[in-house]
């Protein structure tokens, strides 16, 4: 506590304020005409030194936006079971002696006792009944036949002939006789063909079995022959020309979709032969409840990327689990393709077109597979928004007809007074990209400002200058360009007298026809959609001029905080050193303004800058050195804190120098020093 | 409320020419020890030092300067008017409190406590200034536009600082020695020093030159209670009685502190500056002012860190008293005094003193010091068995004629003993 007071307890005075006189160079600078560069204009000396002023403006810059509407195309492919194929089942089994022999009682035992013996075989009569299991679940577990055929085929290979045979082929499972029929002979070794047709949504199963209700023989009639228990009675089943209203099988590999398809750009009137892609997408959109994977491949064969690849792309829709859809949405962004425009292979005389391959299958994969007539494989390709920016062939024909009223700038600052100007020009440059011919036509050009208007009286007004094209450099740089230049002088027109009133504008009226009066045979022609038409006027002014109360005007934004933070200043007097060699007088007044942009007061001196001599041709000689000073009244020192924008007014005069040259080693040195009175505090 | 009682003291004080403040642990010169039974006591005391003088202003131009609102062309001539070459301004204020827990048994140590601590907190301000840039600085550049300013300097220093220390006494053959040691802990410091060899304003203003070098330290902390330092410092005392003679001589805070934090503006340089540079003032090119005036304003006051050793401001006293009595009733005495601050010009007093039982009074002549000439008096006084009273009032006629003298400056002290 105690130490606390003892700080407390150090005086602090505060001390007095009073105000000091100052004297602040503040800025320097050089004012050299050749610094300016307002993007609007160059100056250029010539050999003698002697300056012209050259303002650039741009005219037009007609782009040809889009060589066609950006493309869309949708393709729709449905694949349904009728469409797959299951192929010929063949299946095939044998009934042997032994086996016959097995079901066949007391003589069927001696049969097999004679094994490999030769014997003399007594007539046999009532063989039978007897099945034989046939398996056929390695080809399919069940197959509904709409429609299709079963075919059968028995060769006797037993030693003895055949008599009475019935015989049938019947589902395992349910019983239902597929084939049944009796055979009244068949001989040793001969080969009996019977088939039925089996409609109706006909089942059948992957478990077979072949009856052999009964059968009888006349034995060997009496011939000893060898007993060969492996010889058989071969049993071969087809099922061919299937169609399966559904079917649990393995399926052949095999294609589902393979569908070429033609599609169009529409450029108006325009032959175009190939494109550029510069974006755009391809897409597939596929639902399947097949449960199996398919294949897809979407391909552009005519699209070729710089790599010389073509533009396609591959795609496996998974296996759907039964009783459900699978969906897959795949998009690829197309970029940097030039696009083949003559149609499909072997094609002629075709321009605007291009083709697309879409195909889709299953593999065969060994794998059962269950198919219904509901199963199915739908679809979906296409192409979205397919950009080009640039074309090849015959461009077509087209007329742009223009009416722009142009801002210049040139003048914007001068506010009043007059220039007398000596020996201005103006060129109007047209530079055209796009490698077809094109007509210019100007139909009339007006200057505007604020001391009226003036239309240029000129003999070639409505004439029609051709344009040559232009020509490609690399594929997919700026093109060079045809160009056209026109000479507007005092010479052949009035362009001097549209000149000197100062304009704040050009209203210009032209037309531009491309492949005006061409036939449509000129396939070399191209369009960039990034490169047009563009024209701009420059405007030549040699600095050989007369100015007389010539009044240039700026503003500019002001804080007063910005300058005195500390509120110090309590009076202002400026003061402006200036050594001047440029032919002319310069008067600077400084316009205070608030933020209602209402004019407080003037900041104005007596004295100027003195215009320094000249010589006999209008070329100054030597420096003139100035002092300006200005004086802020109290009540202009308050307005100053109120005043949020500065217009400086700046009047030129050549007065008794006459007309006179701006040369490029003129220049104005400036120097602002602050006559200040500032309070400590 | 501070101000207010500052420059009130500032007009009623004066510095206590036979007294110094620092050393009322210690030893007090000038005085004869209140002896209670030939033994001394313990005691508790405060002291208080307060002083401001100027060798150039007056009392009452010094309290314009300071206290002043508005100073108008008519009172900043007079302040130039004052100034011969150099303006001189000191100020200082102290408190001191002091625990004497252990007095000496033996006689020849009686004057100096056996064993004591003290605290302390003292502020000292001095800056001279030659006159011309006192000149600058009231009136601008611009009066003067045209001329050529040659061999300009400043000296400015200002200390903020406390110290707890530990003081104890021992006779050396026969000699009493006072010895404190105490650690001191630096709340603030500036310190300014410029000489600058040419300075020139162009008479149209197109132009400053400067040729010169300045240095400027500023300790970083700013709260009132901020350590920007640490040191120590040594006091050291004795005194000596032969008959009717009698020498003491002190040396007071000898010390240094380290200064561990502080921004340092240092600059040796020649320029001239001819306003913001726009070099082309067509050009679309950015003028760059913001960044000029950054970089010129890096240039001429950027600051970086620095820490260094430094002398604290120290005192020096010798004391030669004589009493023409044995009695010691009358005696009088030549005293020489030394502050360690530029302000400070040593000082010498020659007094008169007068006691009767245990009130004495003193009164003498004194120069040098933060004025010039001053007339000073000294009261002491032990009254009420325990306690004893001393105030001191320097430069007396500047209390009362404002516009001739030079300021003023007082120190009171009261001890209790236990």
């Amino acid at each position: 506590m105690g130490f606390l007071l003892l700080c407390a307890c150090r005086p602090e005075p505060q001390a007095a304020h009073w105000e000091v006189d100052t004297l602040v160079p503040l800025l320097q600078t050089r004012l050299d005409i050749q610094d300016l560069d307002r993007g609007d204009s160059i100056l250029q000396s010539q050999s003698d030194g002697e300056l012209s002023l050259i303002f650039s403006n741009k005219l037009l810059d007609l782009k040809p936006g889009q060589i066609a509407p950006p493309f869309n195309e949708t393709f729709s492919n449905t694949a349904k079971l009728n469409k797959i194929t299951l192929g010929q089942r063949v299946i095939q089994d044998r009934i042997s002696l032994g086996m016959i022999a097995a079901q066949a009682g007391l003589n069927g035992a001696l049969l097999i006792a004679a094994n490999g013996t030769n014997q003399v075989i007594p007539p046999l009569t009532n063989i039978g009944p007897s099945n034989f299991n046939i398996d056929a679940t390695d080809y399919f577990q069940s197959i509904t036949l709409r429609d299709g055929w079963l075919v059968l085929r028995l060769e006797n290979n037993f030693p003895i002939d055949l008599t009475n045979l019935q015989y049938g082929i019947q589902n395992q499972g349910n019983g239902n006789y597929i084939l049944q029929n009796t055979l009244s002979s068949l001989a040793s070794g001969a080969v009996h063909y019977d088939s039925v047709h089996l409609v109706n949504n006909f089942l059948i199963e992957g478990n077979l079995v072949a009856s052999l209700i009964n059968m009888d023989s006349p034995g060997s009639n009496g011939s000893s022959v060898l007993i060969d228990t492996s010889d058989a009675l071969e049993l071969r089943v087809s099922l061919d020309k299937m169609d399966p209203v559904a079917a649990t099988a393995i399926f052949p590999a095999q294609d589902l979709f393979n569908d070429t398809a033609a599609a169009s750009i529409y450029p108006p009137s325009a032959l175009l032969h190939s494109v550029h892609v510069s974006e755009g997408d391809i897409f597939m959109n596929a639902f399947s409840t097949i449960d199996d994977s398919i294949n897809l491949r979407y391909a552009l064969p005519g699209a070729l990327n710089p790599s010389g690849n073509i533009l396609q792309f591959l795609e496996v829709i998974p296996a759907a689990q039964p009783n459900s859809v699978v969906n897959a949405y795949i998009e690829v962004p197309v970029r940097d393709y030039l696009l083949d425009l003559t149609g499909l292979p072997g094609s002629s005389g075709v321009f605007n077109t291009f083709y697309t391959i879409f195909t889709g299958g299953i593999d065969s994969t060994g794998r059962l597979i269950n198919l219904s007539l509901i199963d199915s494989v739908y679809v979906e390709t296409g192409i979205k928004n397919l950009r080009t920016d640039r074309g090849y062939g015959f461009m077509g024909y087209d007329t742009l007809q223009s009416e722009e009223v142009l801002a210049i700038e040139a003048f914007g600052d001068i506010l009043g007074g007059s220039i007398d100007l000596k020996e201005a020009q103006v060129f109007l440059s047209i530079d055209n990209y796009i490698g077809t011919p094109f007509t210019v036509q100007i139909d009339q050009l007006k200057s505007m400002g604020i001391d009226g208007t003036k239309d240029l009286a000129w003999n070639q007004l409505g004439f029609k200058f051709s344009i040559p094209p232009a020509s490609e450099n690399q594929p997919g740089t700026k093109p060079s360009p045809g160009q056209l230049q026109i000479s507007l002088n005092e010479g052949n027109s009035n362009i001097q007298d549209l000149i000197e009133i100062r304009p704040d504008s050009f209203d210009i009226k032209a037309k531009a026809y491309m492949n005006l009066g061409q036939a449509n045979t000129d396939l070399s022609q191209f369009l960039y959609t990034d490169y047009g038409i563009q024209a701009s006027v420059d405007l030549t002014i040699p600095l050989h001029l007369a100015l007389s109360d010539l009044f240039l005007g700026d503003t500019l934004a002001f804080n007063y905080s910005d300058l005195d933070p500390g509120n110090r200043l309590r009076r202002i007097g400026l003061k402006l050193l200036a050594e001047n060699t440029y032919p002319f007088s310069a008067e600077v007044e400084l316009l205070m303004f608030d933020e209602k942009r209402q004019c407080l007061d003037t900041l104005s001196s007596a004295d100027l800058i003195k215009a320094a001599p000249v010589d006999a041709n209008g070329l100054s000689i030597g420096v003139e050195s100035s002092e300006v000073l200005y004086s802020l009244s109290a009540n202009q020192a308050e307005f100053l804190k109120d005043t949020k924008y500065l217009f400086i007014r700046t009047v030129l005069n050549t007065g008794a120098n006459g007309a006179v040259k701006i040369h490029s080693d003129n220049y104005l040195d400036l120097q602002i020093v602050g006559d200040l009175s500032m309070s400590t505090r | 409320m501070r101000f207010y009682l500052s420059s009130l003291i500032l007009l009623l004080s004066h510095l206590a020419w036979a007294q110094n403040p620092l050393d009322s642990a210690k030893v007090k010169f000038g005085e004869v020890p209140v002896i209670f039974g030939n033994l001394a006591r313990p005691y508790l005391s405060v002291d208080y030092e307060i002083d401001a003088g100027s060798r150039d202003w007056s009392s009452q131009e010094m309290l314009d300067f300071f206290y002043g609102g508005f100073l108008n062309h008519e009172l900043k001539s007079g302040l130039l008017r004052s100034v011969d070459e150099e303006l001189s301004l000191g100020f200082q204020n102290s408190w001191q409190l002091n625990f004497v827990y252990q007095g000496h048994k033996k006689v020849k140590l009686l004057p100096i406590p056996k064993r004591s601590i003290y605290f302390y907190n003292r502020s000292y301000s001095s800056l001279n200034l030659s006159r011309d840039l006192v000149e600058l600085a009231l009136f601008g550049n611009k009066l003067r536009a045209g001329e050529r300013f040659n061999d300009l300097t400043m000296n400015y220093e200002s200390w903020f600082y406390s110290g707890l220390g530990f003081q104890f006494g021992l006779l050396v053959d026969t000699i009493p020695i006072s010895l404190g040691l105490s650690l001191v802990g630096v709340h603030s410091f500036q310190g300014a020093d410029a000489s600058i060899n040419e300075l020139y304003t162009a008479l149209n203003g197109s132009s400053i030159q400067f040729d010169g070098r300045y240095k400027y330290d500023q300790s970083s902390g700013t709260s009132t209670l901020a350590l920007n330092g640490l040191g120590f410092a040594l006091s050291l005392a004795t005194e000596e009685q032969r008959a009717n003679h009698r020498l003491r001589i002190s040396l007071d805070d000898l010390g240094l502190a380290y200064l561990s934090d502080l921004q340092r503006i240092s600059r040796d340089s020649s320029f001239t500056f001819n306003g913001f540079a726009i070099p082309r003032l067509l050009s679309a090119e950015d003028p760059f002012i913001e960044e000029q005036g950054d970089s010129i304003s890096g240039a001429l006051v950027g600051a970086e860190k620095a820490e260094e050793w430094r002398l604290l401001p120290f005192r020096l006293a010798l004391d030669y008293g004589y009493t023409f009595s044995k009695s010691g009733r009358h005696g009088m005495g030549l005293r020489f005094n030394y502050l360690y601050l530029q302000a400070y010009f040593p000082k010498t007093s020659l007094y008169y003193q007068y006691r009767v039982k245990d009130l004495r009074l003193a009164g003498g002549l004194a120069y040098g010091g933060f004025r010039e000439w001053s007339l000073d008096l000294n009261l002491d006084w032990s009254f009420a068995k325990y306690w004893r009273l001393n105030f001191n009032l320097q430069n007396v006629a500047g209390l009362f004629f404002l516009q001739e003298f030079q300021g003023a400056g007082a120190y009171a002290a009261i001890r209790y003993y236990l």
